[in-house]
């Protein structure tokens, strides 16, 4: 058994010890019970004992219509006042006796008032017999509205007889309001004083009403209505929260935060109705108490003792709204530097970026302080440690060299971080830098090595609210690189794949066209063959000049056709490329000398040293012969310039074709890798030679495009791949000649 | 025998004795007991006793006998045209026809070809590719096959243009590939260059 089950079983038992009511007052509950008691039977029990029945008639006295008549028996009373008021009035005295002579034994030195505890009682009382009126309650009924209010508190104040000391301390709790009452005797005594009251109530043998009101007057209004509860309970727990807002209640026992209306409501009353009874309070509880034998102070001095209550209650809320300005302004302040943070990483922050972000409020926070970040990867060798200006400015992100040899002096993890060499050159090692964890996740973990002083209470509790905040943006920041990263990744992969796509079907109809132009090849040559042939025959036989001349066109068309059937196929058949190693100077002088002569300039700018490529090199011969040749036939070129360089630190070997020229055309530019596509003037070579150059460049893992240049003419870009050290086997198949060549 | 009889007699494929004496410029007699020793190959005439050589045992038997072949083995070189499309063979019977240094044999199928090769005995064939039964290609791997007809030069004559299919019939033994259409002189100066005749 745990210490609050003992302390619950010890307070149940001190209870069941109490004394029990009086033989007169279970003799009244009984009679009471039945339907067929006379009034003569209650009035002899109640006479039995003078001193009772003193007490009855005073009270009926203090009532408003005792007040006006004269009052001196109790059958008088009971006729005036009614059988069921003299019967509360007798249970109400009885009770009040019984607990006044239980508490004469004990210790009186305590902080719980008993005779405020009364006048609270009595408070409720008058205004819960008042409202009972109010509502259209009888006689009978106001009394025992008067009754239920007289005892609503009893288990209090049978916790005030039973555990004085721990009821003190819960009213010293709940009087500096850092907990409230019943909480605070539930945690100090193992139960609240409605249930204590509930199970005196039942041992007593109380009607079910007066039990009801005892347990669940606290309660609050939607849960009490929920109840569908009588309505002395409803008078009577309005009637408490109405006292204690006059504050006529024993310590510890403050302003009741209740649903008033919901309660009024209930009783069918207007806050008027409430108002206008209020002021008449204080003096009724003053006469009721001298009735009931209470050594009450007079009118003035209880209205005094409320004020000074009042009082005591607003030092007590203003120390604690003092406490809690302190505590705004310093949330507020944690809040300022959450928001100037949050808008620094709003938007689009890299994870290095937010790490800056998070130095600079750490820096804000704590007044100053030298920073530098590490980005511990899950994937080793790619440790970034990011190094920042004071302000918290990254100026320096390197690829961590870690050193190896550096281990904590004392092998704690955190200084970890001191491997990294950056760290080390910003803190020394001896004065061993703060360490925060700035976020981690399965990526890594992301650490800020600072020197800022975060031990203040001010600037440590704002650390701590702050990190949170930090540790979502960092893990925002890193989520969403990652996000780009995989963006980028699936915009690469895409457009790879339209490209492979794209390749694919214009594959596939090379092939379709391959196939056509190889039937197309057998079936045209033929007829081609025999016009040839009988024209040169023709020819042979004309001695006259001008016929002669007609039969040899004849043949040259023929062999033009047959030509172009054969630089047809070439596009259209799939390229077979024998890789070895090729240099670009030696082939380019021998495709400038094997030029036709035009009387254009070609010029070759060569950068020393210009490696070796590797490909075909039929291929690529044939393919820059063309775009030389291209160039060549563009109208109004004089001369042409042929640069060839490494590019830049990719492996490849970059040409330029540039011509004079009269450019391209937006129509020739779209349209010039196209089969048969030509710009020049009819009549000219079929256009073959630019699809052919591209077939070979790319077939050789080359890139090929045109542009025009600024300055006039037009500019083709070839760009090659330099042969690896470690080149790939060369293919040695044996190739014959090949009859394109310079179709 | 005037040179006329003499070069009309070379072109034939089977000879008699006095034909063979002549050719051999030895008598008729000496040819006749070689063919009867057996050291000179040859049949007789179903039905009678006349003797009769194929012209090849006759050359075996000359240049065994160290005998000069120049009467024999003429300056005309045997032409065997193989196309499937007639009006190419014309044109093919038309140039070479006309041309006395040729004798000109045409086959529209590659089974006529092997058949003509044999019996015809070409110096050289112009050969096309795409043939309707067995294809230019097979033809040519048979011709080389045969060691009879090793000296026989191979022409391949067609429209195809695709480099790698050059190659595989210069590898089946094609001495030369010549593209549709062609220039009639270059051709025929390949074809001289080939039978190594001016």
């Amino acid at each position: 058994m745990d210490d609050k089950a003992q302390q619950l079983e010890l307070v149940l038992h001190r209870l069941d010890a109490l004394p029990t009511l009086g033989p007169i007052a279970v003799r009244v509950l009984d009679l009471t019970a039945r339907a067929e008691t006379e009034t003569d039977e209650i009035v002899t029990l109640i006479a039995s004992d003078p001193a009772l029945a003193s007490r009855v008639v005073k009270l009926a006295r203090a009532t408003e219509r005792g007040r006006f008549a004269n009052v001196n028996t109790v059958d008088r009373a009971v006729k005036l006042i009614g059988f069921q008021a003299v019967r509360c009035a007798v249970l109400g005295v009885q009770i009040f006796d019984l607990m006044e002579r239980a508490s004469a034994s004990e210790v009186d030195a305590t902080v719980f008032d008993r005779a405020a505890f009364w006048r609270h009682s009595l408070g409720v009382a008058v205004l819960a017999q008042w409202l009972a009126r109010e509502s259209g309650g009888d006689r009978g009924v106001q009394a025992e509205a008067f009754l239920g209010g007289l005892i609503h508190d009893l288990g209090l104040l049978a916790l005030s007889l039973v555990m004085p000391e721990p009821l003190d301390e819960a009213c010293r709790l709940a009087e500096t309001g850092v907990i409230g009452f019943d909480a605070a005797c539930e945690r100090l005594l193992g139960l609240d004083p409605a249930r204590a009251g509930k199970h005196l109530a039942e041992q007593w043998n109380l009607p079910p009403d007066l039990v009801e009101v005892i347990w669940l007057h606290g309660q609050p209004a939607p849960a009490l209505l929920a109840m569908e509860p009588n309505d002395m309970l409803v008078a009577v727990a309005l009637s408490d929260a109405v006292v204690r807002r006059q504050h006529l209640a024993p310590p510890g026992h403050g302003p009741r935060l209740i649903d008033e209306g919901a309660l009024r409501s209930r009783l069918g009353l207007d806050v008027a109705a409430i108002d206008t009874l209020l002021p008449h309070v204080h003096r009724t509880v003053s006469e009721r108490a001298e009735a009931l034998g209470l050594d009450t102070p007079p009118e003035q001095e209880l209205m005094l003792q409320s004020i000074t209550r009042a009082n005591e209650a607003l030092c007590h809320m203003n120390l604690a709204l003092r406490h809690q300005v302190a505590s705004n302004q310093r949330d507020r302040a944690t809040l300022q530097a959450c928001a100037t943070f949050l808008s620094e990483v709003a938007g689009s922050a890299t994870p290095n970026g937010v790490l800056g972000a998070v130095a600079r409020s750490l820096h804000a926070a704590a007044g100053g302080g030298r920073f530098i970040g590490i980005r511990q990867q899950a994937a080793p060798g790619r440790d970034q440690v990011v190094v920042m200006a004071p302000d918290g400015a990254v100026h320096d992100v390197t690829l961590a060299p870690t050193v190896e040899s550096a281990q904590a002096p004392d092998g704690r993890s955190t200084l970890d971080v001191l491997r990294y060499e950056p760290v080390r050159a910003m803190f020394d090692v001896a004065e061993r830098p703060h360490v925060l964890l700035v976020h981690r996740s399965d990526a890594g973990t992301t650490w800020l090595a600072h020197d800022a002083s975060i031990d203040g209470h001010d600037a440590g509790g704002r650390v701590r609210m702050l990190r949170r905040v930090w540790q979502a943006a960092m893990g925002g920041a890193e989520a969403q690189a990652t996000a780009r990263q995989r963006h980028e990744l699936l915009a690469r992969a895409n457009d790879a794949i339209a490209r492979h796509e794209e390749q694919r079907v214009r594959t596939r109809t090379l092939a379709t066209l391959g196939e056509v132009a190889a039937g197309a090849a057998h079936e045209m040559n033929n007829p081609l063959t025999v016009i040839s042939g009988r024209a040169q025959l023709l020819a042979r036989r004309l001695d006259e000049p001008a016929s002669r001349e007609m039969a040899e066109q004849i043949i040259d068309e023929a062999h033009r056709l047959a030509d172009m059937i054969a630089a047809f196929r070439a596009v259209a058949e799939p390229v077979t490329s024998v890789i070895e190693p090729v240099s670009i100077p030696a082939l380019l002088r021998e495709i400038v000398s094997d030029l036709p002569g035009t009387g254009i300039a070609i010029d070759l700018d060569l950068a020393p040293d210009v490696p070796e490529i590797e490909g075909d090199q039929y291929q690529i011969r044939t393919a820059l012969r063309q775009i030389i040749l291209n160039a060549l036939e563009s109208p109004g070129c004089t001369r042409i310039i042929v640069r060839v360089q490494r590019a830049g630190i990719d492996d490849r070997l970059s040409l330029a074709v540039e011509d004079d020229g009269a450019g391209l055309s937006e129509h020739a530019m779209t349209h010039a890798f196209d089969p048969f596509f030509s710009d020049k003037p009819a009549g000219r070579q079929p256009g073959l030679g630019l699809p052919i150059a591209q077939r070979f460049v790319q077939a050789n893992g080359g890139r090929i495009s045109l542009e025009n240049r600024t300055d006039g003419g037009a500019r083709a870009l070839v760009s090659l791949r330099i042969r690896r050290p470690a080149a790939r086997p060369v293919l040695d198949a044996v190739r014959g000649g090949r009859g394109i060549d310079g179709a | 025998m005037s040179k006329r009889d003499v070069k009309e007699l070379a072109k034939k494929q089977v000879f008699t004795t006095g034909e063979a004496a002549e050719l051999c410029k030895v008598s008729q007699q000496t040819i006749i007991r070689c063919f009867d020793s057996g050291r000179l190959q040859g049949f007789r005439v179903p039905g009678s006793k006349f003797r009769r050589i194929p012209r090849a045992d006759l050359v075996r038997f000359m240049k065994a006998n160290d005998i000069p072949t120049d009467q024999l083995e003429s300056s005309i070189r045997r032409v065997l045209v193989v196309d499937d499309d007639d009006q190419i063979i014309d044109l093919f019977v038309d140039v070479l026809g006309r041309d006395d240094r040729f004798d000109v044999r045409t086959a529209s199928t590659g089974y006529d070809a092997g058949l003509l090769t044999e019996q015809f005995r070409p110096h050289i064939l112009l050969l096309d590719y795409m043939l309707p039964d067995i294809n230019g290609h097979l033809v040519c791997e048979r011709v080389r096959a045969n060691p009879d007809l090793e000296d026989t030069k191979i022409i391949f004559v067609s429209g195809v243009v695709n480099a790698d299919e050059i190659q595989k019939l210069l590898q089946a033994g094609g001495d030369d590939f010549v593209k549709k259409p062609f220039n009639i002189e270059r051709l025929i100066d390949r074809m001289c260059e080939l039978l190594e005749i001016a």
